[in-house]
């Protein structure tokens, strides 16, 4: 039984009855272990069994088609680079929610929530007006000679969009409770700001700002409605593979789409894997 | 350490001049007009109740915070405006500030390793940074982190990285409060052991009195941003400068009293009127309980309500008219029993003029 560990470490604990003083362990974690499979478990092997009816042969030849390659290539290449660049501007963000007390603070904490609520359709379709070529910032944009709509560019930004809250809310906590005092103590070590930052803070913070890496990466790689609008959807240029893969589901080719998830999945999984390994690598005192 | 004559003579400990220095945080005033003067080498406590300004002194002279008005001097010379990382002055935080992310010898050695001038080699700095874990005890921890290891330990780390950087002046901020009991009391002795050893000079600022007047010279009582009194612990216990100091430092029975004549004459007449030496009229009268002997009587007008058996030092509570006192039994006469009656007189009082 489940409750057998935490009541066998409880000297003088009656092992006969097996009661711990927090109950409920055996049905939490049944409920937790059901769900889990019917929500996530189910759906994820139903798309990693799929694919296979055409074949190893079959499976390989979707996932070789250059459109394909292209838009995994785009869709992958720029979450990742989207997820990096939004950590410094995250952990900025959550620096100054944390350590200053400005008036219209309220208001930008609740703004970096904001890509959250808002319907990914109405993101997309406001950053295209946004961005188009005669938009307020694609007009000045396109007269320095860079376009965004309808470009990887475009993608890139949408991307950034989404991945702002994950960013910022991740570190913000940690940074909190990180508190001034560690800063300080280098201080008075004599240690200049810079070396305050760079040997203090930022390793304290980098298991979170690593989460909220992972986080970003995963939300920007799955995410449809803010991109499509401002992507163009241009084959082999601006398509990214969540829209590969609703087309061939249009076209019913329903193992060719499952393939593309597979892939996707996967590549997920490979980076979401590496950011954890990392992190564990990071914590102190695992590597003595 | 290294033995060289000039890391010596930097070590010797500096002086510390403060005058004036005053702090407000929005409309409180933190610190009102602070004057201090401590000699070299010397053990200093800052002690008072939570909101009486001496964290915030302390972080004004560790550079941490700056002052609204004043003059505070180190070694001779003017530190207003010199940044902490400049100052080159230990700071051992409340609760330790140790880097989490660092083992035990990466903490002890961050000061060394991020000097920009003169640092030393790599090798230095180990042979430096397993000196000083010896020096507080705890050489078998250099590959632990934080996370790992005791509290007392991880004062001691705290107290190793401070003095890494051979500062002339250690500042310790409430630095035993987050320890049990036993350990406090062992911690504090060694500290001031290693102290006298190394030769710098102390501020350590604390709430607890015991602390303070085991472990300091010189113990500074703040009240409300000022100081109450700033003299040794036998001068503070036998001639407090006023009210809140009798009353703050050691147990006392407090009594309301009228000086009338050089007499002291107590409400309800609970002890019979003393000569005493103080300003006429209404009067604070501080009667510690080693001053207050109760002699077994059976017309008393008092009872004994406890015994506390301890040979010389043995107590009584005892109650009457006026209250409750704590007292001792009188010498030469067999110890009284719960419910025995009794009569009480002072030996000693410190009297202050009641101005409420």
């Amino acid at each position: 039984m489940s409750l057998a560990l935490p009541a066998s470490r409880r000297p003088g604990h009656s092992v006969a009855r097996r009661r711990d003083a927090l109950p409920g362990f055996g049905l939490s974690l049944g409920v937790t272990l059901a769900w889990l499979s019917l929500v996530v478990l189910v759906p994820l092997s139903a798309l990693a069994l799929r694919p296979w009816e055409l074949g190893v042969a079959g499976v390989l030849g979707v996932l070789s088609d250059p459109r394909v390659l292209a838009a995994l290539r785009l869709s992958f290449g720029t979450a990742l680079m989207a997820a990096l660049l939004n950590l410094p501007l995250g952990l900025l963000v959550a620096w100054v929610l944390v350590r200053w007390r400005f008036p219209g603070r309220r208001l930008l904490d609740a703004m970096v929530d904001l890509p959250f609520a808002l319907p990914t359709a109405v993101a997309g379709l406001a950053l295209t007006a946004l961005f188009a070529p005669n938009g307020w910032l694609g007009a000045p944009l396109k007269a320095i000679g860079v376009t965004v709509a309808y470009t990887p560019l475009g993608v890139f930004v949408a991307m950034m969009f989404v991945g702002v809250p994950f960013a910022v809310r991740t570190v913000e906590p940690v940074l909190r409770d990180l508190g001034t005092e560690a800063e300080e103590a280098a201080a008075t070590l004599g240690a200049s700001r810079a070396q305050a930052l760079l040997r203090v803070v930022l390793p304290a913070l980098a298991p979170a700002l690593l989460t909220g890496f992972g986080l970003a990466f995963a939300r920007a790689v799955g995410e449809y409605g803010s991109v499509i609008f401002i992507a163009g959807n241009r084959p082999m240029v601006s398509e990214i593979a969540p829209l590969v893969i609703v087309q061939r589901l249009e076209g019913f080719d329903y193992a060719g789409a499952a393939a593309i998830g597979l892939a996707m999945l996967g590549m997920s999984f490979l980076v979401l894997l590496l950011t954890g390994l990392v992190q564990a690598w990071l914590r102190p005192g695992r590597r003595a | 350490m290294n033995d060289s004559l000039e890391h010596e003579a930097r070590l010797r400990g500096t002086a510390v001049e403060i005058a004036g220095v005053a702090r407000r945080f929005g409309s409180a005033a933190a610190l009102d007009g602070v004057s201090l003067s401590v000699r070299s080498g010397e053990f200093v406590a800052l002690l008072g109740p939570s909101g009486s300004g001496k964290t915030t002194l302390l972080r004004i002279l560790g550079g941490l915070d700056h002052a609204d008005a004043g003059s505070v001097m180190i070694g001779g010379r003017d530190v207003v405006g010199v940044p902490a990382r400049d100052r080159g002055i230990g700071f051992v935080f409340q609760n330790y500030a140790l880097f989490r992310h660092m083992d035990v010898f990466a903490n002890v050695a961050f000061g060394l390793r991020v000097r920009k001038r003169g640092r030393p080699s790599a090798a230095e700095i180990a042979a430096r940074v397993r000196k000083l874990l010896a020096l507080v005890q705890i050489p078998e921890l250099e590959r632990r982190y934080p996370d790992q290891i005791s509290g007392g330990q991880r004062q001691r780390v705290a107290l190793a990285r401070a003095l890494a950087i051979e500062p002339s002046l250690l500042l310790l901020d409430e630095p035993f409060g987050a320890l049990d009991a036993q350990v406090r009391k062992e911690l504090r002795l060694w500290l001031r052991g290693l102290q006298e050893e190394v030769g710098i000079t102390t501020i350590l600022v604390t709430h607890d009195q015991d602390e303070a007047m085991e472990v300091a010279d010189r113990v500074a009582v703040m009240r409300a941003g000022r100081i109450a009194q700033f003299d040794t612990p036998e001068v503070l216990l036998d001639r407090p400068a006023d009210a809140f100091v009798a009353g703050f430092l050691g147990e006392s029975n407090r009594l309301g009293c009228e000086v009338r004549g050089g007499m002291a004459h107590f409400a309800e007449g609970v002890l019979p009127p003393l000569a005493v030496q103080a300003p006429e009229g209404p009067g604070l009268a501080f009667i510690r309980p080693h001053e207050l002997v109760a002699q077994a009587r059976a017309d008393g007008r008092f009872s004994v309500r406890a015994v506390r058996p301890a040979g010389p030092g043995t107590r009584l509570v005892v109650s009457g008219a006026g209250g409750s006192f704590d007292a001792v039994p009188a010498p030469d006469a067999p110890l009284p029993r719960r419910g025995d009656a009794c009569a009480l007189e002072a030996v000693g009082v410190r009297i202050f003029p009641d101005r409420d």
